[in-house]
């Protein structure tokens, strides 16, 4: 596999790359702000994971299975990570929960190497989700928020961001503040929560340059080969709403 | 307004102090003990009264749900004592379920004013609420069931499952029917504030933290948001769960 890897090749939305033998690295630039739209996902996001793994597996095979996967924002700004989905088109698309969407949640939660989210700026709804799904958060420690919003615009939780929220978050209150008043997390917050594991100062790349240190001191999980299984029992209620198509219909009225 | 509706009896006075804001006091007795007509005739009643008011507005919107103002002793003790025939133990129970899934769909953030001891089912209904305010007096939370030989209905299991913070509390709670001061709640994370030492001073406690949590209701999606948090309680209720009851008085 030839590094660094934009994709989609016609309109690079991220781009996977290698910094070293054991890491790789999906950087997200769908402008500034890397809205998870379902071209974002599905011919971008989903082949980057697959890519990743495929490579994992070959390293496997010749004995080298340490390894890990930094997820990160657009590192050439400093404000967002991801602002979540694009809304308005995601909820005109009739199959994008069920075909794109849902998939990939299930696909990054349950990944079979360690998983860092570089969290390099504000992460809004399902970017705050995508932040969830991996295994191990890094935070800049700057002016950057963490909200599920959904309660302030009025969409209600997909059932598998309820369940992803309450098997990460687990203390009730948190649950509440994040799930119900939509509470705009800071840093500080949430390193105290253990939500995230390590605050950097800095600029993304900073952010960055810690994720990946952290996820050399995580890569020795991978080579056992149950990272993902395991997580699968761990996540199982989250598997369930997805596997279900459990869906929450708004009422008419409001 | 003064539930049940047309009866010659009050137990439970419904008012709206403010455009967004009702108040449930419980006046069933001073203990409030739940029973079947306690929860059909005046407890589901008067949140459908509200729901219903709520939804002519549309707006931020937050329910107290507190004991009665007369005393200082109770807020909740519990449900009537268990019945000896099982078809009318059952309807208690399907009731109780009924109670339960409403509140945790409700679409109007509830806390509760817990003014005095809040014992078994009472504390339940305490936890079933959103926020918890309590009195700083005298007052003690517990689920005595294991004390008295009664197992725990799968709801109510659920529901502590659901909001008690974590493991050793929930252990504690549960299994050792431990008598938790008002302190104790306050540092375990059953209850969010304590109130004064009075009734009075705990509703008003309830109704300055009802002014921070009220914009929860405004989008209407307060109460979906909760079926999705409290999946396992309200699949427990929906499958009708039941545990076999036995009582060492039998």
């Amino acid at each position: 596999m030839s590094y660094p890897l934009p994709l989609p090749q016609s309109h690079p939305l991220l781009t996977v790359s290698k910094p070293n033998e054991t890491i790789w690295q999906i950087e997200l630039h769908n402008g500034d702000d890397s809205r998870l739209t379902r071209q974002l996902l599905e011919e971008a996001f989903l082949p980057a994971l697959d890519v990743v793994e495929k490579d994992w597996r070959k390293a496997l095979k010749s004995g080298r299975g340490d390894a890990a996967l930094v997820i990160v924002g657009n590192t050439k700004q400093d404000k967002f990570f991801s602002n979540g989905l694009d809304y308005e088109n995601a909820i005109k698309d009739p199959t994008f929960r069920k075909e794109v969407f849902n998939p990939w949640i299930k696909r990054l939660l349950t990944f079979p190497i360690p998983t860092i989210c570089a969290i390099n700026g504000h992460a809004f709804a399902a970017g705050f989700l995508l932040s969830l799904c991996c295994d191990y958060r890094v935070m800049t420690s700057g002016r950057a928020w963490c909200c599920f919003n959904e309660v302030h615009f009025g969409a209600p939780l997909p059932p598998p961001f309820a369940q992803i929220i309450k098997v990460k978050l687990v203390d009730p209150r948190l649950v509440r503040k994040c799930a119900l008043e939509g509470h705009r997390f800071v840093p500080r917050e949430l390193e105290a929560a253990g939500v995230v594991d390590r605050l950097v100062d800095g600029k993304s790349s900073d952010v960055l340059a810690a994720a990946v240190e952290f996820a050399k001191s995580r890569e020795a999980l991978a080579k056992g080969q149950v990272w993902g299984k395991i997580k699968e029992e761990l996540y199982r209620e989250v598997i369930v709403a997805i596997d279900e198509g459990r869906n929450v219909e708004r009422p008419a009225k409001l | 307004m003064s539930f049940p509706l047309g009866a010659a009896s009050c137990t439970l006075k419904l008012s709206r102090p403010n455009a967004d804001l009702w108040v449930i006091e419980l006046c069933h007795g001073v203990e409030n003990r739940l029973s079947r007509l306690f929860m059909s005739n005046a407890i589901l009643p008067a949140l459908q009264q509200i729901e219903e008011e709520w939804l002519e507005s549309s707006c931020d919107g937050t329910v107290i749900i507190t004991g009665n103002q007369t005393q200082e002793k109770f807020f909740c003790n519990g449900t009537i004592p268990v019945h000896s025939v099982p078809v009318v133990r059952e309807l208690m129970a399907f009731l109780l379920d009924e109670l339960f899934r409403r509140m945790f769909t409700y679409p109007i953030p509830i806390i509760c004013a817990m003014n005095g001891h809040t014992f078994a089912a009472g504390l339940v209904l305490a936890l079933a609420c959103d926020y918890r305010v309590m009195t700083s007096g005298k007052a003690w939370c517990c689920m005595n069931e294991v004390l008295f030989g009664a197992p725990l209905p799968a709801t109510v299991s659920a529901i502590l499952r659901a909001k008690l913070p974590n493991a050793v509390i929930l252990r504690k709670c549960s299994l050792e029917g431990y008598k938790f001061t008002a302190q104790d709640c306050l540092s375990h994370g059953i209850v969010d504030e304590l109130g004064g030492g009075t009734s009075s001073n705990v509703l008003e406690t309830a109704i300055r933290m009802a002014d921070k949590v009220k914009a929860g209701a405004k989008t209407g999606v307060w109460g979906l948001i909760k079926e999705e948090i409290y999946r396992e309680v309200i699949d427990t209720i929906d499958e009708s769960r039941r545990v076999a009851f036995t009582s060492a008085k039998l």
